[in-house]
Parts: C-alpha cells; sequence; structure tokens
C-alpha cells in the first residue's frame, strides 16, 4: 500500500461508518462497535501513514479531473499528517465518551447521529488532505452541510433559531468572501494549488488593492477561525449535544478553519511576499489587530456567560485567535506555536466540553451557578477540568504553556511587542473566568435537596476525560519531540 | 542541582495527596525537611569547592544562606502549629508543598525551571487560602492567583525574550540584567508584582489577613523572599530600583497606619520593609548576599509577630487591635517577646534591627545620593511606627499589677519556639558588635524619636473613627506623664526636682484644660500642628547640619 492509497482510505473509511450507522439504526450494540473499530482502525492506518512519510515517501493524487484547474487533488504534508493522527485520535476517545453521553441521556435518533458524526470526521480529514483551494472549499462547504443535523439534532425552537444562525453565517460568509476570493485568485494568479513560498512571488505587477481585497476576503471568507465579527456562529452551535461540542465544534471543525487559514497564508500568499506586502505601508504589523481584538472582546465575553458551553465557545473564540495571531506574526516561530497550540488546545478544549456534557448528564446542570462543590460530587470530572483549564491560562506542566511560550517568541522575533501585551491581559481574563469555576466546584457545598437521586457514574465518559486530561499533561512533558517534528 | 528541582516538589506533591493524618509524623516530616536543607546546604559548599561551613553570620554564599533561612523558619513555623490545639492537615500537606517550590525558585538554574516552581508556589499559596473559614476566601483566592498569574505571564513574556536574544535559557547565579529593553523590564514587572508592587499588592494584604491564622506564618515568609531573591539575582545594582523601593515603601508605610486589623498591619508593614530592602537591592554592585542578613533578621522577627497574632486570634476569635487592647500583660511572656520585637523594629541598640539598619545605612551611603540618607531613616521610623510602637501599644496591658504568666501547655511549647528564634536574633547582634558607636545610637534613637511623632499624627487623625479621640489623647497624655515623670524621678533622687515634676504635670493639665474650654478648637489640631512644626524644624536642622 504506497501512501496515496492510504491516505484515501484514511478519508473514506469514516464514510464506512456513515453508511454503517444509517444501516443499523435498531441494533446499537454492533452498530458503536464497528464505529468504534473504524476509528481505531482509522487511527492505526494513520500512524502507518505517518511513519510512511517521515521516511521520506511524498503522497500527490488527482480524482475528478475535469480540466487543468478543476479537480480533487490530495497530498501529504507535515502538519497535515499530525493533524490527522490527532483527529483519529481523539475520534476514538470521542466515540467512546459520545457511547456514554448518548446511552445516559437517552437520546433519540442514534442511528443519525452516529452517521453525520461519522461524516463530519470524513469531511475534516478532507480538509487536512486536500492540495489545492477548490478541494478545500468543497470539503469546507460538506463539513458545515454535515454538522447541520448534529447541531439541530434537539428539534425545538431554540435550536431552530440557532441552526438559522449557524448555517447563515458559514455558508454566507464562504459564498460571499471564500468563493469569489477563490475565483480571483484563479483568474489573476491562474493556479490553485499550495505551492511552497505562495503564487503571488511568481507574479509581478499585481495590484496592492487586489491583495489587500483578497486578504480582507480570505480572513473574514474562512469563518471558521472564529474571527469577530464572523464568530457568533459558534455560540450558536453550542445548542448541539455536548460530543458535538466536544469534538466538532472545539477540535474538527474550527482547527480545520485556523487549518485553511494557515494554508492560505503560508502556501497561497506566501510569508515573505506578505511580510513585504505589510510593511509596503506600516512598520506595524497591522492585520495582528483582528486576532487581537478577537482574543480580548472574546475573553471579556466568555466573562459574562453563565451557560458552561458557551463560555467554553466563547473561550474557543479567543484560543482560536492566538493560532490565527501565531500565523499572522509570519515567522517561523509563530507557526510552530500556531500548529503546537491546535494541538494543546484540541486536547484541553476537548476534555472541558467532556467535563461539561458529564456535568449536564448525571447532575443535570448546565449553569455556571448551579455547580457549587459538584467537584465533590464528580471528582474526576473537575480535576480533569482543572487541568484543562490550567492548560486553557497557559500554565507550567500543561500543552497551553508551550503553545505560549512559542507565540511569545514569535512574537519577540517578529518584533511586535506590543501584541506581548494582548497576550499578558489575555491571560488574566483566562483566569478570571476559568478559576471561579473551579473554585465554586472545590469549595461551596453541594445544596442538598429533599428529593435528590444519587448521582450515577458513567465509566465510558470518565474514560475519556482521564485520557484526554492526561495528554494535555504529556504535551508539555513530549513538547521537545513535538517542536524537534515540527522544526524539522 | 537538577536532580533536587525533581525530588523536592515530587516528595511534596505525594506527601499532599495524602494528607497525612498523623501529628507525629507530619512533625518528624517538617525536622527531616529542616535537616535535609542543611544537608544540602553542606554538601554543596563541599562540592563547589568551598571547605567551610557557611556560618549564618557569614552571609558570602547568598544561594546558602537564603536556604538555610528558608529551612529554619519553615522548621520553626511548623513546630509552632503542630503546637496549637487545632491543626488542619489538610492545609499542612499543602503548606510542604509551597515550601518545597519556593525552595524550586531559589534552585532555579534556568528561566522555564524558575517559571514551573514561580507558578506551582503561585497555586499552593491559592489553595492555602482557600482552607480558611474565611466568608471572603474564594474571592482573595481569586485575587491572589490572578494577580500571581499576571506576574507568572510577564515573566514568561520576558523570558522569551530572554532566550531569543541569548539562545540559552540559563543564566548564572550573578547576572546583573541591564533595563533597556521590553522584555527585561517585563521580567522585572513579573518579579515585583511578587514583591507587591502597590497598584498589585492587595494579593498580598488580603492573602495574608484572610487565611487561617497558622497559614500566615508561613505565607509571609516565603513568596516574596522567594522573590527578592530572584531580584538579587537578575537586577541588583539597577538604579530605577530605587525609586521602586521607595514607592513601595511609602505606600505600605501610608496604608498600615489605616489599618485596624493585626495581621493586615503586619502585611502592610511586610510591603513596606520589602521597599527598603529593594532599595538596598539598588545599592548593590555584586551579588553578594549582603542584604540577605537584613531579610533573615526581617523574616524572624515577622515570624515571632505572626505566632503572636496567630496565638491572640485562636484565643480571641477576633484580629482587631482596638477589640483586642490590653490583651497581652506586659509582664507576660508574650508582652516580653512583643516588646523584643518591638525593640528590633525601631532597631534599638543590641537587637539585630540595630545590626542591619546600620548595615542598610552603609550600603545605601555608597551611592553618593545625598537625600537618599533622610528617605531612609524616614521609612526606618516607618517600621517603627507599625511594629515598634502601634502595636504594642494597644495589645500590651502596661498598667496591669499581676506577675503571673500563662502558662498552659500548648502556651510553653510555643514559648519555647519564640524562645529560639529571639536566640538565633543573638547571633545577629553578636556578628554586629562593631556596629555599637555613639553615631550609630543616637540615629536609632532619631528614627524612635520620628515614630512616636508619626504614630501620635496617626493615632491623632486615622484612628479616629474607631476610637474617640478624647480617649486616645487622655490616654496618651497619662501615659507620656507617667513615663516622662517615672523617668525623670528615676534620674534625679532629690526632692526639688520632684516637685519640678508635679508642677510640670499639673501645669499641663491646666493649660490643656484651659484650652479646651476656651477654644473650639479641637485639641488634635493643636497637635498636629505641634508635631508637624517639630518634624519641620527637626528636618531643617538637620539639613543645615550638612
Amino acid at each position: 500500500m504506497t501512501l496515496n492509497h492510504l491516505i484515501l482510505t484514511i478519508v473514506l473509511l469514516p464514510v464506512l461508518g456513515f453508511i454503517i450507522s444509517l444501516r443499523l439504526k435498531k441494533q446499537p450494540n454492533i452498530r458503536e462497535g464497528l464505529n468504534l473499530g473504524i476509528a481505531i482502525l482509522n487511527f492505526l492506518l494513520s500512524l502507518v501513514a505517518y511513519n510512511k512519510f517521515a521516511n521520506g515517501e511524498v503522497a500527490y493524487f488527482q480524482i475528478i479531473v475535469v480540466n487543468s484547474y478543476l479537480y480533487l487533488g490530495f497530498y501529504s504534508e507535515k502538519i497535515t499528517m499530525i493533524f490527522a493522527v490527532m483527529v483519529n485520535f481523539l475520534w476514538i476517545i470521542s466515540m467512546v465518551y459520545t457511547i456514554g453521553y448518548m446511552r445516559g441521556n437517552n437520546e433519540k435518533h442514534q442511528g443519525r447521529f452516529f452517521a453525520f458524526y461519522c461524516l463530519s470526521i470524513a469531511f475534516t480529514l478532507g480538509v487536512a488532505f486536500s492540495s489545492n483551494l477548490l478541494t478545500t472549499f468543497l470539503f469546507y462547504e460538506s463539513l458545515t452541510l454535515a454538522t447541520f443535523p448534529l447541531v439541530a439534532h434537539k428539534i425545538n425552537a431554540e435550536s431552530r433559531h440557532n441552526v438559522k444562525v449557524y448555517l447563515s453565517i458559514l455558508i454566507g460568509t464562504s459564498l460571499v468572501l471564500f468563493l469569489p476570493a477563490i475565483i480571483i485568485t484563479l483568474i489573476y494568479l491562474g493556479s490553485l494549488d499550495y505551492t511552497l513560498g505562495g503564487l503571488f512571488i511568481r507574479q509581478e505587477n499585481i495590484n496592492i488593492y487586489m491583495v489587500f481585497l483578497l486578504l480582507f476576503m480570505f480572513t473574514f471568507g474562512v469563518a471558521k477561525t472564529g474571527i469577530m465579527p464572523v464568530h457568533k456562529w459558534l455560540p450558536a452551535a453550542m445548542v448541539a449535544p455536548t460530543p458535538v461540542s466536544a469534538l466538532l465544534h472545539a477540535v474538527a471543525v474550527v482547527k480545520s478553519g485556523v487549518f485553511v487559514f494557515i494554508k492560505i497564508i503560508i502556501y497561497i500568499f506566501g510569508i515573505d511576499y506578505l511580510s513585504a506586502f505589510i510593511h509596503m505601508m506600516f512598520s506595524v504589523n497591522w492585520l495582528l489587530v483582528i486576532p487581537c481584538i478577537t482574543i480580548i472582546l472574546a475573553s471579556l465575553v466568555a466573562l459574562y456567560q453563565d451557560n458552561l458551553k458557551k463560555m467554553l465557545a466563547y473561550s474557543t473564540i479567543a484560543q482560536l485567535s492566538y493560532m490565527v495571531l501565531g500565523v499572522l506574526l509570519l515567522s517561523n516561530a509563530g507557526i510552530i506555536s500556531s500548529v503546537f497550540n491546535i494541538l494543546a488546545h484540541a486536547f484541553a478544549k476537548i476534555t472541558l466540553f467532556f467535563a461539561a456534557g458529564s456535568i449536564y448528564v448525571i447532575a443535570h446542570k448546565d449553569k455556571i451557578s448551579q455547580l457549587s462543590g459538584i467537584g465533590r460530587k464528580m471528582p474526576i470530572t473537575m480535576v480533569a477540568f482543572s487541568i484543562a483549564a490550567l492548560s486553557m491560562i497557559g500554565f507550567p506542566l500543561t500543552g497551553g504553556f508551550i503553545g505560549k511560550w512559542f507565540l511569545l517568541e514569535g512574537i519577540w522575533e517578529s518584533q511586535q511587542s506590543w501584541v506581548v501585551f494582548v497576550i499578558i491581559i489575555s491571560t488574566v481574563l483566562n483566569a478570571l473566568y476559568f478559576l471561579p469555576v473551579i473554585f465554586k466546584a472545590f469549595f461551596e457545598k453541594y445544596p442538598t435537596e429533599p428529593n435528590e437521586h444519587a448521582l450515577k457514574k458513567s465509566l465510558p465518559m470518565d474514560i475519556a476525560m482521564t485520557m484526554t486530561a492526561i495528554c494535555v499533561l504529556m504535551l508539555f512533558i513530549l513538547s521537545d519531540s513535538f517542536i524537534n517534528i515540527l522544526t524539522k | 542541582m537538577v536532580l533536587i528541582n525533581l525530588i523536592l516538589p515530587l516528595l511534596a506533591i505525594a506527601i499532599g495527596l495524602l494528607t497525612l493524618k498523623n501529628k507525629k509524623h507530619l512533625f518528624l516530616l517538617a525536622m527531616a525537611s529542616g535537616i535535609i536543607t542543611v544537608i544540602f546546604m553542606i554538601s554543596y559548599t563541599i562540592t563547589d569547592g568551598y571547605s567551610s561551613l557557611v556560618f549564618l553570620s557569614e552571609f558570602i554564599y547568598p544561594l546558602y544562606s537564603m536556604m538555610l533561612l528558608f529551612g529554619i523558619s519553615f522548621m520553626l513555623g511548623m513546630a509552632f502549629v503542630l503546637s496549637q490545639n487545632k491543626t488542619n492537615y489538610r492545609e499542612l500537606g499543602i503548606i510542604v508543598g509551597y515550601f518545597a517550590f519556593t525552595m524550586g525558585i531559589l534552585f532555579a538554574e534556568n528561566f522555564i525551571t524558575l517559571i514551573i516552581y514561580w507558578e506551582l508556589a503561585s497555586v499552593s499559596g491559592t489553595l492555602i487560602i482557600l482552607q480558611s473559614n474565611s466568608e471572603r476566601k474564594k474571592y482573595v483566592a481569586l485575587k491572589y492567583f490572578v494577580i500571581h498569574s499576571l506576574g507568572g505571564v510577564m515573566l514568561i513574556a520576558g523570558a522569551t525574550d530572554f532566550v531569543r536574544i541569548l539562545h540559552t535559557e540559563d543564566f548564572p547565579l550573578d547576572y546583573a540584567l541591564n533595563i533597556n529593553n521590553i522584555g527585561n523590564i517585563l521580567i522585572l514587572g513579573g518579579i515585583l508584582i511578587n514583591l507587591a508592587l502597590p497598584p498589585f499588592s492587595s494579593w498580598l494584604v488580603d492573602g495574608y489577613s484572610e487565611c487561617s491564622p497558622n497559614a500566615s506564618i508561613f505565607l509571609s515568609i516565603f513568596t516574596t523572599k522567594s522573590a527578592l531573591f530572584v531580584l538579587f539575582r537578575l537586577f541588583h545594582g539597577a538604579e530605577i530600583l530605587i525609586y521602586v523601593g521607595i514607592f513601595i515603601a511609602v505606600y505600605g508605610l501610608i496604608f498600615s497606619l489605616f489599618e485596624s486589623s493585626l495581621r493586615r498591619i503586619l502585611a502592610m508593614s511586610i510591603i513596606h520593609q520589602l521597599g527598603i530592602i529593594i532599595i538596598g537591592v539598588a545599592a548593590m554592585k555584586s551579588f553578594d548576599g549582603f542584604l540577605i542578613t537584613y531579610v533573615a533578621v526581617s523574616v524572624l522577627y515577622k515570624l515571632i509577630l505572626f505566632m503572636l497574632a496567630a496565638i491572640l486570634i485562636n484565643k480571641y476569635r477576633t484580629d482587631n487591635i482596638y477589640t483586642l487592647r490590653n490583651s497581652i500583660n506586659l509582664k507576660s511572656f508574650l508582652g516580653v517577646a512583643l516588646l523584643l520585637c518591638s525593640f528590633q523594629a525601631v532597631g534599638l541598640p543590641l537587637t539585630g534591627g540595630f545590626v542591619v539598619k546600620t548595615y542598610l545605612v552603609d550600603v545605601v551611603g555608597s551611592l553618593d545620593i545625598s537625600w537618599l540618607y533622610y528617605v531612609i531613616i524616614i521609612l526606618f521610623a516607618g517600621v517603627a511606627v507599625n511594629i515598634g510602637i502601634k502595636v504594642p501599644y494597644y495589645l500590651i496591658n502596661f498598667k496591669s499589677t499581676s506577675h503571673k504568666i500563662i502558662m498552659d501547655n500548648n502556651f510553653a511549647k510555643s514559648a519555647t519556639i519564640i524562645t529560639t528564634i529571639v536566640l538565633l536574633e543573638a547571633i545577629f547582634v553578636l556578628h554586629g558588635i562593631q556596629y555599637f558607636s555613639l553615631g550609630y545610637i543616637l540615629h536609632s534613637l532619631e528614627v524612635l524619636a520620628f515614630g512616636m511623632a508619626m504614630f501620635i499624627l496617626s493615632a491623632l487623625f486615622i484612628n479616629k473613627r474607631e476610637e474617640k479621640w478624647q480617649v486616645q489623647f487622655n490616654s496618651f497624655k497619662d501615659s507620656s506623664l507617667k513615663i516622662s515623670s517615672t523617668v525623670l524621678q528615676g534620674l534625679t533622687s532629690e526632692k526639688p526636682m520632684a516637685n519640678v515634676v508635679n508642677y510640670y504635670g499639673l501645669w499641663l493639665n491646666k493649660v490643656s484644660s484651659l484650652i479646651k474650654i476656651t477654644t473650639n478648637l479641637s485639641m488634635r489640631y493643636m497637635i498636629t500642628f505641634i508635631m508637624i512644626f517639630t518634624i519641620l524644624l527637626y528636618l531643617a536642622l538637620r539639613f543645615h547640619q550638612f
């Protein structure tokens, strides 16, 4: 099996999961067992693929070729391979968690749920492996559509409204900004392939205003990065069951947005070209203003949230802008920090959502103000939550610390020292909205109600949370090897 | 080095998790950790090629002496806490971890190690505060952690710049940073936040007064002192620290006058003293650990004061000094200990305070900034106001006639510990015997006079909400008359002098009643006016002299 075949298999295997889940609506045990098997198989395959890639094998292939620029292209790349391994690994864990969650909560239409869950993973992997903007766009759009049934899973008035927001922002931005930007790129530069060094550097006499317009369209067109003001879809998506929020809206969907953005900046614009373009007007990198505003504003909004999942959503928006910021620094350390933050944030945020979901299923609570003393009743959940929250703050011994360290190094490297103060303020804000939750959970009394039922425990959920929390710590301990892989 | 960095905290975490329930085990553990500290210190002196043992009076190797200071004060504090009736074992477990993490700060060879222990110490401090029974504990703990995380991230931000420029994370023990780029300013800011730089100083005052009385003994030592050590290492000789130090000290002085809670007064006075030490750091030309002597003396007598506070709070369930008024008998053990502390703070001859203050005056004198000497004198007077005068004035019952010393079992144990500390202080006194010249003694009396003046001003103005001013004034007048008359009577046994004293007393009484009746002006304005006038006159005279 060559690397080409492997990549095609990795993208298509989740589709098999989709078909199986739809066919086996009435046999939950077989269905979920098969799904779990597919997830584990996919993870193993992605490990094999990574190994092959590390040994120097390169993949590139096209399918459904219409003409010289309209085709679906796939290729292998370092960041992509790491991303694929991570997504597949988290898929296994969240599969275990989802089984516990859906059964504990007695959700309806579980077959449909698992089917679209698998499909979303397939499209995420498609985004990751795509070799040109067109393929990326197709998978990106399909991902929005595949997550739509998941967001609308609880069919009620609230979910209808939120789905409207979700679809209108994501599809609206991509049709009004992203797609036209791709067409303009094609017309002006004659190619959509991701090229080392960027497409712009080859062209002479480019209209500056056109570059400016494209930059604007791409930045806000890829709304999955959660950049303000097109961030509203992410809090709206929190109406979905927690496993969706955990894997998709904290890992797969938003990270594929960041992924697309990284690829556009590095392989379409090109770092050298973009830094020359930016410093043509000012000495300050004015592009950084957009993520900086998002970081501060989203953290401020998160401070005033009482709904735990909404707070986590705004925290995600702020953290995603860390990654956007890392890329826009246009320096080597910045890109390393961006990729490392993708990993660190993925593990930490999935833990936080797992914890929120398990509190919802077991104690039937979803507001921060209700969490008094929950840490005594659900110690594993809240300890995992605390570890992940410390990672969000950038505390040592967690992955978030390493991400923050490299981000700061990137900031100094590109000599934009004012951004350091944004990071400092954001850290303080992070501490301000995460710690009250932890204090409330551990240092207040659990309210005793007259007809209180004992909290039953869910083993799959506990296992999933423990695994991801350990991974958060492992990211710090093994950070050397990760950084070595990234810098090589 | 790296090995200890790993072993100590791992040990501590294990203990913190186990939360030992056995008093004996915990006591043995505290003793063992202190002894291990000493053994490490000796082994390092040997491995580094210094064959001689580091003695307390010879603070040549700052790291070892700081370590020894930490170890000793931890042992004493632990012994004190375990001698009390009620012991919160979970809290003690966290305290062991907290101690280990601050030790890690001392040992850190590179920035990553430093930052890890820095943050872990802040987390364990937060957890210690959360163990208290106070209603405000969550708010205070949040404040403590958030301000420390601000300092921590500033340190990280500065460190990344440092690493980028020098391509190494390591820094040698004697490495002075220049304050000429943003990165180094951020490092300085991060350290200064742990040293209670004023807009961010509320974590210290709130944290030390809201945690349990036993825990405040430990909190008051380790965080600020380990940060001070890092400041020694990285920024000794930086001129900007003179101004920063004055700012911190003056802030601590002014706000300590407003406080009425015992532990808040002590905390404010810690801030005040940190400011003075920071001025000393600015005067250091090399990293010779000279000022660690100052740190040691202030740590030891703060230890006694916080132990006293713990005894009082455990007994009376309050730490308002007006409520605790006259609660300590002058002729009891506690009264004597408090008086010794107060002499220490004033810097009277034959105390450790006298020695270190003359040290500091010498060090600052090397800077050749003429006005700095007067600033230092006023700041020393501030120390005298808080601990030298205000605390004993309110707490000690001078009028009591009983000669009994209250001695229950616990009390005897804590008494032993406090005596040990006093004996330790004696080492400094012996070392500083060379400083006992007339000039220095006069200087210390000068400080006392200033302190008295400030105290009376503050008592008249600031504390009027707590007490009617007349009561204060009358009591002050009575006591001052008594003191002056007894002093004069003692000096002159002849009759005519005694008559003069009596006449003087009668005259003062007459005048005061006359003023009270005839004028609408309140007496305190008169007194204030006289005091300010005296201070100005004094300052004018001093400046005229030089």
